[in-house]
């Protein structure tokens, strides 16, 4: 052989012995350096984790009555993965044979589900088919709750509609339909954001890691997964934690196309725990009735020519017991369907509910919308007057002397005399007026609450700036005003409350100093305190403070944060796990001087008749004294106040370029020797805000006066849940029932 | 050729004289069987299923084709590789009937048109045109040398011999098994001696033609995702490797055990059988099993390059280097791509995966180094 030859030969032979080695160093690292790895990904690769869903905790009324429940819906499903394998193997082996194929299937699809009366569109079901958030083995929902006649049309024709599938579900259901519907919130998908700050809520410390904090499942295994349902607004929000369940997990092996080869271990989902709610039911039903009726009742009020219109477009009403603070009844309007959000609700659907233009359905005004206090506010005016030593100080008199209102005060900061120059003093803006410039006789601070004077509040408001110099404490009345709860969360349970605002001196500077434009004045000046004073200008509550702070007043003193959950407890259980006793918050100070006059000046709103043509009546009294027939009638009640006294406040809060809100406080049965009665028991405060309607004694006070006129008798109709309403009735819509009791109850 | 040779020189008289059985390399048969035998059990285990009765039909099929295989290989081993020198021309041709003849009676399996079905039985003609490009290349390069010299026609002549397979085979389109003809060639090509200038020249035509395949389309998608799916994680075709990897890294150095292997039993690994048996090696023999496997491949190269090397002629050189460059190339790029070093390309593991045709065609080609082994002082 020649020498070359061997040469090439050797060349081969290096070639072989270098492919070799190669080959081996690579088995050494797959076997020996990385086979943990792999060890790890082999064990993944057969077995899957799957989740059965947990059902969440029901939501119950004070008297155990379901108000959120779950039920078994049907759906049919499309699975990505099943859909293209059964398509291949039907011989649609390329991508644009199976995508005319699916075409044509979510025409079919469409169709038939449209002809069983769910309106569905091609382009839905083409939208949920590509929907990123699924990955290809999950099975998508595009239909729910399904005809029976459909699900055996689909299920009989799997080579027709390859991959789609039936399936059950656990969806919320709401036996009474849209009622308490702010209270209880809605569920939804849970968003990329939400699913963030879940994780994030579970971190430990980890010395061996690079991120000091790192994120571990949620050791109660509540951990969320993409498409998992989550609380979105109220209850369902606030107690997230508790009414979600512990998802069922199954382990199982599977072959290399995912088929079930057999279980390795399972454990059982766990229902969530379930909310007791502070909530009657009943009471719930006839606050939103009532609330809905005075809005449209104010509606048909036909105003004068240059006055603003009553469009009374929204408002808020809470019933609270002032004896320990819990929430009986919180309605706010307009209102929503929790209904609507189970299939998940279309963009355009939410936007309106959110849109201001359409009032907002979604916002809980109870909590998360202020207000003006108006003249409510008055009482805790008088309360600063009396603990801070305002009363008989220079030109306010004393609490028990009656004087003469003209029905306006002249601020006498100005120093001006305005005696014959009416428009002159209205103009200079020193001179404040009654509203409707009414003017009485005899005004002490009894009759300053029964008649509503505003004249009674402006002297001690501008006597509070002017002592402030020296003597007074010049923010007496935001004192105890924020001892009542004015201007601070007050901590109930549920998500996006308002702590309204309580103006002073600094937050004016302050304010005017971050946006001058805006805030053109930064001086607090004897204007805003008399303002204050009369629950107008900055002052800015929400119906649920309101509430609150009458409570206080009806029962001594005690300021409580309120309850809309009694408990929580774990399901079908009756040991709660944890319980909202009374929340007291503080004792605010009413002195004791005081404390039977201005519950005697509540009480003459509802009871204080006119005694002359000159003198006004209590701002409440036609309200609460006249039934249908009487001359005086407002769509209020003839109360039995002897034997169920009522005491209360009006307000009409002033709002530029619109009509007045208005607005009615009150709590009973609390009576007085003066007025012959000796209840004195108080169960119940109502606070009503009715948007855009007039007088607080014309709409907000009749309305209280209705449902205290049940209260009163025992006389509040059991709640209908939405079934028994179909049962009786065989009216489909409660909105038309409603209407139809609203129409033929009232105007007789 | 009939040059005395001293026994000094490695020879003695017993690979000289006597029966064909004392005249051949018996470990080349030895390392061949100790090959088939862990090929047997490695098919089984990847054909036998998970369900209660194992199934057996790929193994008793296996095995007919090594009884028919080593049965074949003897005759081959027998008939002087010289004397049949002159049968060549008619092999040769005989394969590009069988080749064109796919195109009208072939059967279509996994996208290719590689196959003669016989009922119970499938041959694969491009695999026994790997015997048929061995043989004719050896025999042309040989006799060229010894008449006028490599010349640069000649090489040309040689390279189109080739090209002719090459193109019927890519129609198919069956890309693996050319590149298995590429590496005979290469092969039989440096040892040959061809002149550097030509390499280089055939090199640059081939890559021209490749580029213009590409461009042209000319290549199905399925083959440039398997070949590409090494470099591109993201690939599709990226699958078969990372299961095959995981496999074998989780077989570890000592393996999951005979029938324990998790990726093996639940199919995780496509076409485990064939293409990707290294994998179930792998997981249930680990390392120690993979490494016995390629020791027993690197000593039957050692034997084929030691005949190669002895041999007294060119063409029967020629024919080991040709059977060499196969072998060396096929376990290479089979053990490769199974730890997801190499292409996903369709070749099958000489000796060990299952599949008659390349089972025949791996025992002939060792037949044919037993024959140069035998015959070569003749």
């Amino acid at each position: 052989m020649e020498d070359s030859s061997r040469v090439r030969l050797r060349v081969l032979g290096v070639i072989a012995v270098s492919l070799f080695l190669a080959l081996f160093g690579r088995l050494w690292y797959l076997q020996a350096l990385e086979s943990e790895r792999f060890e790890v990904r082999a064990v993944s690769n057969i077995t899957r984790s799957l989740r059965t869903q947990a059902p969440r905790g029901q939501i119950l009324d004070r008297n155990g009555r379901v108000l959120v429940e779950n039920r078994l819906s049907t759906i049919i499903t499309v699975n990505r993965d099943a859909h293209v394998q059964h398509l291949t193997r039907l011989g649609y082996d390329t991508r644009d044979k199976r995508a005319e194929f699916r075409a044509e299937m979510f025409a079919d699809l469409a169709r038939e589900l449209s002809q069983a009366g769910q309106l569905t569109k091609v382009a839905d079901l083409e939208r949920a088919f590509s929907d990123r958030s699924f990955t290809s083995f999950d099975d998508i929902p595009i239909a729910r709750d399904v005809d029976e006649e459909l699900l055996v049309f689909i299920g009989e024709r799997p080579d027709r509609f390859p991959g789609v599938s039936v399936d059950q579900d656990l969806v919320r259901s709401y036996p009474f339909g849209d009622k308490a519907a702010h209270i209880l919130g809605y569920v939804g998908s849970i968003t990329g954001g939400e699913l963030e700050a879940k994780a994030d809520l579970y971190k430990i410390d980890d010395p061996e890691s690079d991120d000091p904090l790192v994120k571990i499942e949620d050791p109660n295994g509540k951990q969320y997964r993409r498409n998992d349902e989550i609380g979105k607004q109220g209850i369902e929000a606030f107690f997230e934690d508790e009414l979600r369940g512990v998802p069922g997990t199954r382990e199982i092996l599977v072959d290399n196309i995912g088929n079930l080869v057999r279980p390795v271990s399972e454990t059982n989902p766990v229902r969530g725990s379930d909310v007791h709610l502070t909530i009657d039911i009943d009471l719930q039903v006839k606050l939103e009735f009532e609330l809905k009726r005075a809005l449209e009742r104010s509606r048909q009020v036909e105003v004068l020519q240059d006055e603003e219109p009553f469009r009374a477009p929204a408002g808020a009403a809470v019933i609270m017991d002032p004896r320990n603070g819990d929430i009986l009844a919180m309605a706010s309007y307009p209102t929503f369907d929790p209904g609507d959000f189970i299939d998940g609700i279309s963009q355009d659907q939410f936007e309106r509910l959110s849109d201001p233009l359409s009032h907002q359905p979604l916002l809980n005004r109870a909590v998360s919308e202020i207000y003006p206090a108006a003249s409510t506010f008055k009482p805790f005016t008088a309360i600063a007057a009396e603990v801070y030593d305002v009363f008989g100080w220079q030109f306010v008199d004393d609490w028990n002397v009656p004087i003469s209102d003209p029905g306006y005060w002249d601020l006498q900061s100005c120093n001006i005399d305005f005696t014959g120059d009416v428009e002159g003093a209205r103009a200079s803006g020193c001179r404040k007026i009654n509203a409707g410039g009414a003017s009485m006789e005899g005004v002490d601070l009894r009759h300053s609450l029964s008649f509503s004077s505003d004249t009674y509040y402006y002297r001690i408001g501008e006597a509070f700036w002017i002592a402030g110099s020296n003597t007074i404490n010049p923010e007496g009345i935001q004192l105890v005003a924020k001892d009542f709860g004015f201007g601070a969360e007050t901590g109930v349970q549920l998500p996006n409350e308002k702590a309204g605002s309580m103006p002073n001196a600094e937050s004016f500077r302050a304010r005017h100093l971050a946006n001058p434009e805006a805030f053109p004045r930064g001086d607090w000046g004897p204007g805003d305190n008399t303002n204050l004073a009369i629950g107008q200008g900055e002052v800015a509550v929400t119906p649920l403070q309101l509430a609150n702070s009458y409570a206080a007043l009806a029962n001594g003193g005690t300021v409580y944060s309120p309850n809309v959950v009694a408990k929580v407890s774990p399901p079908n259980s009756d040991e709660a796990s944890v319980e909202f006793g009374p929340r007291v918050l503080r004792e605010a100070e009413i002195p004791e001087e005081l404390e039977q006059e201005i519950t005697d000046g509540l009480i003459g709103v509802t009871m204080l008749p006119k005694p002359n043509l000159e003198q006004p009546s209590g701002t409440g009294f036609d309200a609460f004294n006249a039934g249908p027939g009487s001359e005086k009638w407002v769509g209020g009640e003839q109360l039995d106040l002897i034997n169920w006294p009522v005491a209360g406040k009006t307000g009409t809060a002033e709002i530029l370029g619109r009509a007045d809100n208005s607005m009615f406080v009150g709590y009973g049965p609390s009576g007085s020797l003066r007025f012959g009665t000796s209840i004195n028991e108080p169960e119940y405060v109502i606070a009503v805000v009715l948007e855009e309607a007039g007088f607080g004694s014309k709409h907000a006070a009749p309305m209280v006066a209705r449902i205290f006129k049940d209260i009163s008798e025992n006389n509040v109709d059991r709640a209908l849940t939405q079934d028994e309403i179909d049962t009786f009735y065989g009216v489909d819509n409660i909105t038309d029932l409603e209407l139809a009791v609203a129409e033929t109850g009232g105007d007789q | 050729m009939t040059t005395f040779r001293p026994s000094a020189s490695g020879y003695n008289s017993r690979e000289t004289d006597g029966p064909l059985w004392i005249r051949i390399d018996a470990s080349i048969i030895l390392l061949a069987i100790g090959l088939m035998c862990i090929g047997l059990v490695v098919v089984y285990s990847a054909t036998r299923g998970v369900g209660e009765v194992a199934e057996t039909g790929f193994l008793e099929k296996q095995l007919v084709f090594v009884g028919f295989g080593s049965f074949v290989a003897a005759v081959v081993a027998a008939t002087d590789y010289r004397k049949a020198r002159m049968a060549v021309p008619v092999i040769y041709a005989g394969t590009i009937v069988l080749l064109l003849g796919l195109f009208v009676f072939g059967n279509e399996f996994n996208g290719a048109t590689s196959w003669y079905s016989f009922g119970f039985i499938t041959l694969q003609p491009s695999e026994f045109a790997k015997i048929t490009l061995i043989l004719a290349l050896s025999s042309w390069f040989a006799s060229v040398q010894s008449r006028d010299g490599l010349q640069f026609v000649n090489v040309m002549l040689g390279l189109v011999m080739a090209g002719v397979f090459a193109a019927l085979v890519l129609l198919q389109p069956d890309f693996g098994t050319v590149m298995v003809y590429a590496a005979i060639v290469a092969g039989i090509v440096v040892v040959a001696g061809v002149a550097m200038r030509h390499v280089l020249a055939v090199l640059a035509f081939v890559g021209l033609a490749i580029t213009v395949m590409i461009r042209q389309g000319f290549l199905r998608d399925t083959q440039l995702n398997r070949f590409t799916a090494f470099v591109d994680p993201e690939n599709a075709a990226r699958y078969n490797v990372n299961q095959s990897e995981i496999a074998i890294g989780n077989g570890g150095l000592r393996g999951k055990g005979l029938f324990q292997g998790t990726q093996n039993n639940n199919s995780l690994v496509p076409e485990k059988e064939t293409d990707f048996i290294f994998s179930v090696l792998g997981e249930e023999f680990g390392f120690v099993g993979g490494a016995v496997l390629l020791v027993l491949f690197g000593l039957l190269l050692l034997r084929i390059w030691r005949v190669a090397h002895l041999a007294e002629d060119e063409f029967g050189r020629l024919i080991c280097v040709g059977v060499f460059s196969m072998f060396l190339f096929q376990a290479f790029q089979s053990v490769g791509m199974n730890m997801g070093m190499m292409p996903v390309t369709g070749i099958p593991l000489p000796l060990i995966s299952y599949g008659g045709s390349s089972m025949l065609t791996s025992l002939i080609a060792l037949g044919l180094v037993e024959n140069v082994h035998a015959h070569r002082l003749r």
